[in-house]
Parts: C-alpha cells; structure tokens; sequence
C-alpha cells in the first residue's frame, strides 16, 4: 500500500519526456506565433529592425477588407466541401458496400485519389485536365468549337472546391464503409422480414448505426480541409485576386510575398482561435445529435 | 548504479549528437555545390552542360530547378534568414542591389582581385555590357554575373502577317499591334492573335503590363512617393490590357506566364507574342514548330520611343555559403566566353546566353544566326532602367518598382490585374485596392514625402 504513492510518482516521471517533447511540438511554434503577432519585422528590411508594435498587426488585419473575403472563401470552401464529401462518401460507401465481381479493385481505384500528393494532383489538374490551352479542357472546347471554360480564372474557388472534394471523399468512404461493414447481417435480415424497404432501411438502421463514423469523418474532414493549402498553391495561387484564398494560403502570401512575419503570425493566431471554435460548435453539434438518434 | 547508467546513455547520446554536427561542418568541403535556378530553357541547358565544369574542376553542382514565382520565395527566405542552403542562387537586377546592400550575398570584386592575371583577363569583366553590369552592382561593386541579359520585343509570325497582307512596324504603337492581333484572332481554329502574360505575378504578368503602364504615361508612385493607381492614364493601360486579351488573346489567361506563353508561341497557335528577347533563341531551336517563321519588332508603345524592359538572370553566392570559391569558380565558368562558344557549338549560335557581353554581338557566327540580334542589343541599350516613366519618378527599374517591398506589392497588383481580366473585379474596385496597398507600402516603408 505504502508503495502506491511512490508507484504514482515514478509513472509521472517517466510520463515527462513524453509531455515535455508535446508541449514543445505544439505549445511552443504557438507561443512564438503569439509573440511575434506583436512585432514588426519585414523580412526583406533588416534596415528597419524588429520593434513592438502592440495591436498593430491586428488592427491592420482586421481593417484590411480582403481578410474578410478570405474568411468567408474559407467558411465556403470548407462547409461545401465537407457536405459534398460527405453525401457522396455515403453514396460510394453504400455501392461500395456490396459483393460485385471485381469489388476490391473499383474499391481501390476509386479510394486513389487520396493517395496522391496534393501537389501532383494539382498539377495534373491544371496542366493536362483543366488548362484551357494545353489540357483536355482545350481540347474538348476545339472539338465543339466554342472557347474553353476559364476553370482558374473566372471559376477559381469553385474548382478548388471541386479538386478537394475530388480528393477528400475517399476519406469519407473508407470511413464510412468501415462502419457499413460493422451493421450485423442479423439485423438487415431482420428489417427484411418486417417488410423494410431499400430507404427504410437506409434511414432507420444502417445510418443510426453508423452516425459514428461519420462524425468522425466530419470532425476529421473539417480540420484537414480547412487547411487546404497545397492544392491552392499549385493550382491558382490564391488567385485572381484573392478569390480562392483560404486562412492558411492567406498566412502564407503575408508571409512569403510581402515578407511581413508580425502580420502574417496574427492572421495564424486569428486562423487557430477560428478553426477552434469551428471544431468545437461541429463537436456540439454532433454530440447534440447523438443523443438525439440515442434517444 | 540506475542512474549512472542513465547518466552515462545521455552522454553517449548527447556524444553523438555532437559528432553527427562536427562531421557535418567538416564535409562541406567536399559536398556537391547547391544552385537554386529558374527553369527557363537557357538554364535546362547550363544544367545539361554542368558535368564539363565537373570534369574540368572536380566540382560538382547540384541544380534545384523552380518555376520563377518560386524561386523566388524560396532563395528570399534561404538568404533572409541565414539558412544557407544553397550556395549559388539565380537571382535579377530587381534582387541584387538591395541584397548587396543587406549582405545577403557577397560582393565579387574580392573574388576577382584573388584571381590569376591570366583567368582574370580570359574572364574580361569589361566585356560584360554596361547597362546590365550597372544593374547588377551595388556601391560600385559588382554582386551577381549575368547569365543572361534581355530585354521585351514583339516576335510575329512572318508566314501568317504575309497571308493576311499585314506589314508590322518595327518599332510598333500597342493601337496598330491590337489592330493586327484582331485581324489574324481566329479562336474557332485554336488559333489566337496575341499571347501576353496574365499569370499572376511581379516577375510574370506584371512585367509585361509595367512597361505598358510606362508607356501609357502612368506610374507607380510620384515624386512624393504618392500612389498613382487613381490616374486617367494607368485607367487606360489597365482597360487597355483587358481590351486586348478579350478580343484577341489565348483563353484562360491567368494561367499563362513566360513558359505557357513560349509553348502557345511555339505550337504554332498564335500570331505574336510580347515578351523577352531571350525567347528568340527557343522560338528558333530544333523542336519549334515555328523555327524560321518569326519575325521581330521592338516593344510596343504609346507615348515614349522605347519601353522595352532590362532584366538579367544573374548567379551570386550566398553570404551564408561555406564554398565560396568553389562557387566562384562556377560562376565564371557558366557565364564566360567559354560557356558561350561551349554552347555556340553543341547546341547552336541561336541558343546561347545572350545579353551580358558586348563581344557576343561581334560574333559573326552569332550574327549569322541571330536575326534577333540587332533589336535585342538595341533593346537592351535603350531601355529605360533609370527614367521608365513619361513623368519623373523616385524610383529605378522598368518592369518593377526596385525598392525590396515590390516583391509583396507587384504581386498584390498582378492578383488585383488577374482579378480584374477574368471578371472577378471591377476595374474600379482593382485600382482603388492597388492604390491603398500602394499607399501602405509607402507609408510602411517610410518612403512617403508629407
């Protein structure tokens, strides 16, 4: 008994390592984004130095208009995104969810996409698909003779939207497939014999059953979709304008084109308290929800 | 005894940590040197030839190939903060006065004095042309050699100007090449009357529009370093842009930077083209559907006699470099007369570097094969590096405002540009944005006369 204390202690010390390496991983990039939202440093004038600057940096931000388009671009991208991932997560899971010839490759292949770099597939995208002279895009449009569809011009955010959702809801299916392969036989069989029909047995038991699993992918969807960067870099550069610039493309241009490091850490700032609250209310949400379907 | 032994393992460990970074610093000596480079066809071909540098001094070079918004970023944030990754980079006349002047690279003429007499006169540094040897100096000191220099020109298609019955001036206004350019546009055959950058971009779009903002008789900034975007006249060269892309340019231009441009140009699918006179080279080489096809004008223009631009691709070595001389050593090599003659005979006259030595427009082999030759000197001569404007100005540079913040705000307006021609913004909400970035940067900047 007199040895459980000591027992208590030894295993919070040899927890320490562990939560030292965290609070250095993640807590100390944040504190140091928190100090220097407080300075002004232009990298590219050394001549000018680094001085505080208070609230400065915030109050430009907060004065600067395109601050708020982007915000709204990132609202937009990642709630249609993420709604569109998930319909159509459910939708291929559901096919997917089936014993066909050939089940596993067309699983495969359609999961694909989601194994290959943002960067590639953004280039691939924009080169060979939706380049107006040199991609199929052209091509198609020469074909019927009309002028080919200005995809990162005209309809930039647009077809970021449709690149991450192409590339996202293979996420969504492998998770929600997961959980369409968890509902026990015994109970579709048994919504059978009570006369349930194909969206009677939808609605009732396999999406109660797998409510989990697409909260999960929601929750996860909405945290790696509101960072969407590398798809936006190679694609249209935030571009024309700032028209398809999310929060952290926009962290980003502050910070390497304008070289402005005290501006760019307090849009990184604002970004983290934005996607926080973003992730907490969804996490009410569903929680709300989940008693609810308990219920 | 546990603890010893605890003791002990960190030691070891911390030990190795140690050692792992000493033999680090000790074989830099011997490690590949590290270029960061644009990729433009004449530098593809300084990296094809690299191995006979290799082979002549043992030196090897590692190339780090980028397109040229990203090169860019990544050579700014590698000298700004110390990192030292590369220890050559490819860098311009915007770039190297005021990275002289932050020492973030180094300056050559030390480099040059601790020289051999013998491969100091073989390098001839008189040779290098003025105006480009100007722009890459600082404190009277040179900082970065010329790759290549050049200068904007009008390349046409000889073949489609005759069948249409069209003669192009030699020195061109942008009315009659907007004339010429709606007359050939055939877009039903995939076939467009003039290509111009629209990708967004300081160094892309924005290149190409300042010297058309110039001779439109607009400006950045006035004397006072108070933004101009509110004028008649940069109202005109912006309207002006659109004007021309809408009627007779290649769809989709905000994808189209210097690369897309040269393939539209040389895949035979369109009529001219306005940029930099290093693509004569290429539009003629081996793979060019349009080889011997093209005609040359000079840089359009409106209210001045020339508005063609003057850049250069230089190589610096890094402050933070540790092989120096070995980088040195590269640099002479890639940008001597030897380079020169080495790819005048494997890969064709037309195809050297040009623009950086007087002596290469002496060449009679060059001559023979550069029919681009005479304007491309004259270009680069005439342009207008220390008063681009119509009105007087505070600042040098035809295609960039050379004060170091233009990086962020030439691309601020090249997005706000891009906005506008592809209908995202009104012309009004583009200029009134540009003027207020241009406003911040002045008054950040401290470059703002009350």
């Amino acid at each position: 008994m007199q040895d459980q204390p000591r027992e208590n202690r030894r295993s919070r010390f040899l927890t320490l390592p562990a939560i030292l390496v965290v609070a250095v991983v993640t807590q100390v990039p944040i504190l140091v984004t928190l100090a220097l939202s407080f300075v002004r440093w232009i990298v590219v004038r050394p001549d000018l130095g680094i001085s505080f600057t208070g609230i400065g940096n915030y109050f430009l931000l907060f004065t600067d208009p395109d601050f708020y388009a982007v915000v709204l671009q990132t609202i937009e991208l990642t709630l249609v995104s993420l709604i569109a991932c998930t319909i159509l997560g459910l939708f291929f899971a559901l096919l997917l969810n089936r014993d066909f010839f050939g089940v596993n490759v067309v699983r495969t292949l359609i999961i694909s996409p989601f194994f290959v770099m943002d960067a590639v597939a953004g280039i691939i995208w924009k080169t060979l698909i939706l380049h107006p002279s040199f991609g199929f895009n052209g091509y198609i449009a020469a074909f019927f003779h009309t002028k080919p569809i200005d995809f990162f011009g005209a309809y930039s955010l647009l077809t970021v939207i449709l690149l991450t959702v192409w590339q996202w809801t293979p996420f969504f299916i492998l998770i929600i497939l997961a959980g369409l392969q968890g509902i026990s036989e015994e109970i579709l069989d048994s919504a059978k014999v009570d006369g349930a029909g194909w969206f009677r047995t939808l609605f009732s038991i396999k999406i109660p059953s797998i409510y989990n699993h697409i909260e999960v992918a929601m929750m996860l969807g909405t945290i790696f979709i509101l960072k969407v960067f590398g798809l936006i870099y190679v694609t249209t550069s935030g571009g024309p304008g700032v028209s398809s610039t999310n929060l952290a493309y926009y962290v980003y241009r502050v910070a390497f084109y304008g070289w402005d490091v005290g501006r760019a850490a307090a849009i990184a700032i604002v970004t983290a308290v934005l996607t926080l609250i973003a992730i907490m209310a969804l996490f009410r949400f569903f929680q709300r929800r989940f008693k609810e379907w308990e219920v | 005894m546990r603890k010893l032994a605890f003791l002990a393992l960190c030691l070891v460990a911390v030990a190795g940590f140690v050692s792992a970074g000493g033999s680090k610093e000790s074989a830099t000596a011997k490690q590949p040197l590290v270029l960061a480079t644009v990729n433009n066809p004449d530098m593809i071909i300084m990296q094809k030839y690299a191995p006979k540098f290799t082979e002549k001094t043992g030196i090897a070079v590692n190339f780090v190939v980028m397109p040229e918004n990203q090169l860019r970023q990544k050579v700014t944030e590698d000298v700004a903060l110390g990192a030292g990754k590369f220890d050559i980079v490819t860098i311009g006349t915007y770039d190297t006065p005021f990275w002289g002047k932050n020492k973030w690279i180094d300056p050559l003429d030390p480099l040059f004095q601790k020289m051999s007499a013998a491969d100091r006169d073989a390098y001839d540094v008189a040779d290098l042309m003025p105006p480009i040897k100007s722009a890459l100096s600082f404190d009277n000191q040179l900082y970065a050699l010329p790759f290549y220099g050049e200068s904007s020109m009008l390349y046409y298609r000889k073949d489609v100007m005759e069948k249409a019955g069209i003669t192009v001036p030699e020195h061109p206004t942008w009315q009659q090449i907007y004339d010429i350019a709606k007359k050939v546009n055939d877009p039903s055959k995939d076939f467009y009357g003039i290509v111009l950058r629209g990708l967004p971009g300081w160094g892309e779009n924005m290149a190409v529009f300042d010297t058309m903002i110039n001779t439109f008789g607009a400006r950045w900034y006035n004397m006072k370093w108070e933004p101009q975007f509110n004028t008649p006249q940069m109202r005109q060269a912006w309207e002006f842009y659109k004007k021309i892309l809408t009627d007779a340019g290649e769809p989709g231009p905000s994808t189209v930077g210097f690369t897309e441009g040269l393939a539209l140009m040389t895949t035979g699918k369109a009529a001219m083209w306005y940029d930099a006179t290093v693509a004569a080279g290429a539009l003629n080489a081996a793979g060019s559907s349009v080889a011997g096809k093209i005609g040359y004008a000079f840089a359009p223009t409106v209210k001045t006699t020339y508005s063609g631009w003057l850049w250069s691709w230089a190589l610096a070595i890094e402050s933070a470099s540790k092989q120096k001389e070995a980088a040195f050593k590269f640099l002479t090599w890639a940008t001597s007369k030897d380079y020169i003659n080495l790819i005048g005979q494997n890969v064709g006259w037309g195809q050297i570097p040009p623009g950086t030595r007087v002596s290469t427009y002496k060449n009679p082999q060059y001559l023979a094969a550069a029919p681009f030759a005479g304007i491309t000197l004259q270009s680069i001569e005439n342009a207008p590096y220390d008063q681009p404007t119509v009105d007087p100005v505070p600042y040098k540079g035809v295609q960039y405002v050379a004060i170091p913040e233009f990086q962020g705000l030439g691309t601020k307006v090249s997005q706000q540009l891009a906005a506008y021609l592809t209908g995202q913004k009104s012309l009004d909400d583009a200029l009134a944005t540009c003027q207020q970035d241009a406003l911040q940067v002045a008054q950040q900047g401290g470059y703002l006369k009350q």
